[in-house]
């Protein structure tokens, strides 16, 4: 996907943050934006740095990725996480039900610590894979979604495609938000047929 | 010694005390000659009991209780109100037993005076002078006394001070049997006492009044809310009795639960545990409520190092050991890691040495866990090296130290036997309690020695208590033995067992061990099993040996249809049915057993009816269990079961089992 342009451009830089409760699969989500990978380990986060090239809209997006710890103990806004954070990834885990509980909570920190409740968040069901143990409905994660004015997409981590398309939502999120972007219909993904973003049913992806 | 403006008793007047020539009286505030004395003066060796009384509102005081009468003095100034109790317990303690040597600055007495102390159950009571320093009750056989009974003798024990640590004990108890009372104290209370860990003490005083002050004191001190590790109830090793209980409980349920301490319990789970730990860490024991509770109980370990006031690494610890932590290991770096970490306060290196032990033992189970060092490391460092306090006082809010913290805790477990010094004893033994608990999953047979209930007549009837290796020929012998038995001791009786509700019925052969049942209803499952003594009705008498083959309705396990089959027994090995001239079903006689019965419920179209049950382990369903086998005639069931019954290698061939 990240391709190198035949033609000289410069690439915008964007951050962005991946939070949520411990083992939902942040790291495994970055993991297989940026290297494709499915990391079959099991260690826990403190603070990762990922960085991504990446086309869209047109444009040469330099994206950096931050991945966050899930536990407690560690502070919810890591020093590298600081304000130039441009949008955010809210994850849970569809058979934890604590961990899409505790989502709502996180949000209103994201909220209280930039003040603007219009930051691009996209809501994310990670291990839709694992249906069987299905906790948390999807109409519970859009519901949550339309309370905090954010994108849902259910996805696993284990498939490439939703993956991308995720990063790439958020990416089309931060460009409507500065601007860069007119508002929708975008065609430039295939799957964002819809005519209003504000409503989270067209966003999702499962 | 000085005036200090105070309220005195009940009239709240204000005046001055004075403490003068070891006698403490009251005067009024602008008039302190010694003809206008208020109160007073008392002799400090009068005192029987100074204790101080410390309430949240207002004013803390002082009471003290002298000769028969007791006086309150409540003090306005905060400061002099502390070097007031600090100079009046100083100086009861020196007339009374020279204590001075042990006196030193820091000391903050909550309660001194005069005390009857039994040291053990078996002790002597023994007039003691008492304080309570901070949470230490300091005691030692008083002087005078000995001035009295033992002038001559210059024993070298009376003078031994004895020390105990408050945190340490286990429970207190209030209401004492009169046995134990000291006969040298007669009140209505008596005494009370505390237990520690191996030893109880008795404690009484010279009347209700100040016994329950002591009582108070000693009580105020244990229910304290601790903000400092060194401050909460402690095991006999040092260690904070609600880390001990969480370390235990994961140690005994979590070894093998998938991500633990990395994945989080229920929070309102583990709330109510940190509740209840605190409120009785030595009596409350977290129950293993689902397979949750494991993680509850591991982030109860995890936020209470982060709830305490100074980390489980002191801070002025941590410099020097995050210089350790970037070095590559080596025998030589545990061995500096040893000598840094006995520098920390004694609560802190009995809790970091109980703690990362019990990290290595669960990083050992890794494979099962899949808690390796790196994870617990991560996990547990941000709790031992910093605490919510630092965290919102901005200190440390992102520190470029994490990583030197996770090395140190890596460090601390790999080398773990080097640097707390682990002796080969204590490798032996947990290599011991390893191997006890892969037995322990092994022998899952309960011991013949386990007791079992015997109803009589019916259930939750005057039920005796057996020994499961008995037969039930020997149980009935017990019952009718039994002090109080209604029944006439010759006639017949047999012990049933009872399942289902007690719907099914099974007469126990005589020879038959009642440890057979239980152990048929640990297989089963079967949770409402129970043993029946009771009359044996109906005796087999041999003569009607025609066999039963016949129509018979029939239902499956769990299922209410019954459908008629022609049921018969073949080879006299085996129970078949058929249907239509086809075999349906057959079953081998030594895997079934035959009740008398059927669950009301499942509706049998005849009024006669038994029950086949498949002694293996999912032979048992808490519903209908079981075939039901339903006869029109009694006689018919009668020679069906007798015929199976005598064919059947379970039992003895002499012996009936009909039971109707």
């Amino acid at each position: 996907m990240s391709s190198t342009a035949t033609q000289p451009r410069y690439s915008l830089n964007r951050k962005v943050a991946v939070m949520g409760y411990p083992h939902v699969g942040k790291s495994s989500i970055v993991q297989r934006f940026t290297q494709n990978m499915f990391p079959d380990r099991y260690e826990t986060t403190i603070e990762d740095q990922h960085t991504k090239h990446h086309t869209a809209f047109h444009r040469d997006f330099n994206l950096r990725v931050t991945d966050t710890a899930g536990q407690q103990e560690y502070t919810v806004f890591p020093r590298s996480c600081s304000l130039d954070v441009a949008g955010f990834l809210l994850v849970y885990a569809i058979d934890d039900r604590k961990s899409f509980d505790i989502c709502s909570s996180i949000y209103e920190k994201i909220i209280s610590v930039y003040g603007d409740p219009s930051i691009p968040i996209i809501i994310v069901g990670n291990k839709c894979d694992l249906g069987t143990q299905r906790v948390v409905q999807q109409e519970e994660g859009k519901e949550l979604a339309k309370q905090c004015e954010a994108k849902f997409v259910e996805i696993t981590a284990r498939e490439t495609n939703r993956v991308n398309e995720v990063f790439e939502l958020l990416l089309r999120e931060i460009e409507i938000s500065r601007g860069n972007l007119r508002g929708p219909p975008q065609q430039q993904t295939k799957e964002q047929t819809s005519s209003d973003p504000n409503d989270p049913k067209n966003c999702v992806i499962s | 010694m000085g005036a200090v403006t105070l309220k005195s008793t009940k009239k709240e007047k204000r005046c001055n005390g004075r403490f003068r020539n070891m006698q403490l009286s009251f005067f009024n505030e602008d008039d302190d000659s010694e003809d206008t004395c208020l109160l007073g003066p008392f002799d400090v060796k009068d005192f029987y009991m100074i204790r101080k009384i410390e309430s949240s509102s207002e004013s803390s005081s002082i009471l003290i209780h002298v000769g028969e009468k007791r006086h309150v003095i409540s003090f306005i100034e905060e400061p002099l109100f502390t070097s007031w109790m600090f100079i009046l317990a100083e100086a009861w303690l020196t007339i009374n037993c020279k204590l001075t040597a042990v006196l030193k600055n820091d000391h903050e007495f909550g309660i001194c005076g005069s005390t009857w102390i039994k040291y053990g159950t078996t002790g002597e009571w023994k007039c003691c002078a008492t304080a309570i320093n901070k949470m230490t009750l300091i005691y030692m056989l008083s002087e005078s006394r000995d001035r009295v009974f033992k002038r001559n003798s210059q024993d070298e024990s009376a003078d031994e001070l004895v020390e105990v640590d408050l945190r340490k004990v286990m429970t207190m108890r209030e209401r004492i049997d009169k046995s134990e009372w000291c006969p040298s104290v007669k009140h209505k209370r008596g005494p009370f006492s505390i237990t520690l860990h191996g030893v109880t003490l008795y404690i009484d005083s010279r009347d209700d009044a100040t016994t329950t002050q002591w009582y108070e004191a000693i009580d105020s001190i244990l229910k304290q809310p601790a903000k400092i590790l060194e401050n909460f109830r402690l095991t006999g090793d040092n260690i904070p009795v609600i880390v001990d209980k969480c370390i235990r409980f994961v140690s005994a349920y979590g070894m093998k639960s998938e991500g633990i301490y990395r994945r989080n319990g229920k929070v309102t789970e583990a709330k109510t545990i940190t509740t209840k730990l605190t409120e009785d860490p030595v009596g409350y024991y977290p129950v293993q409520e689902s397979d949750e509770t494991v993680y509850a109980v591991a982030d109860v370990l995890r936020t209470f190092f982060r709830k305490v006031e100074i980390p489980l690494f002191p801070l002025s610890n941590q410099p020097e050991l995050f210089k350790l932590a970037q070095e590559s290991q080596s025998l030589d770096l545990f061995k500096q890691y040893a000598v840094e970490i006995k520098k920390f306060p004694i609560v802190h290196f009995a809790t970091l040495k109980k703690l990362i032990g019990h990290l290595r033992n669960v990083s050992e189970h890794a494979l099962e866990n899949r808690a390796s060092v790196e994870n617990l490391s991560k996990v547990f460092a941000a709790s031992l090296f910093v605490t919510d306090q630092m965290t919102e006082d901005g200190k440390q809010v992102f520190s470029e130290s994490y990583n030197h913290q996770i090395n140190v805790m890596i460090h601390l477990i790999t080398g773990y036997d080097t640097i707390f010094q682990i002796s080969i004893e204590e490798e032996l033994s947990r290599q011991i309690v390893n191997d006890a608990e892969k037995k322990s999953l092994n022998a899952k047979k309960p011991s013949p020695d386990l007791i079992v209930a015997i109803h009589v007549w019916e259930k939750e009837n005057r039920p005796f208590n057996v020994k499961m290796s008995l037969a039930s020929e020997e149980v009935c012998r017990e019952a009718i033995a039994k002090r109080g038995f209604d029944g006439p001791p010759d006639s017949p009786y047999a012990v049933f067992e009872c399942i289902a509700d007690g719907h099914l019925v099974r007469r126990l052969p005589p020879s038959h061990k009642v440890s057979r049942c239980v152990m048929q209803w640990i297989d089963w499952n079967c949770k409402d099993g129970f043993l029946l003594f009771d009359h044996d009705k109906l005796r087999f008498d041999g003569k009607d040996m025609s066999v039963f083959t016949g129509k018979v309705k029939v239902a499956e396990p769990g299922s209410k249809t019954f459908k008629s089959y022609e049921a018969k027994i073949e080879n006299g090995t085996s129970i078949s049915a058929y249907r239509n001239e086809k075999l349906w079903k057959s079953w081998p006689m030594d895997d079934i057993l035959w009740y008398v019965g059927s669950e009301p419920g499942r509706k049998s179209p005849n009024a006669f009816n038994c029950a086949m049950i498949l002694n293996s382990k999912d032979g048992y369903s808490s519903k209908f269990p079981g075939f039901c086998f339903s006869f029109k005639e009694e006689a018919d069931r009668n020679r069906w079961l007798t015929a199976v019954t005598h064919f059947s290698k379970n039992s003895d061939p002499d012996e009936p089992l009909v039971y109707i």
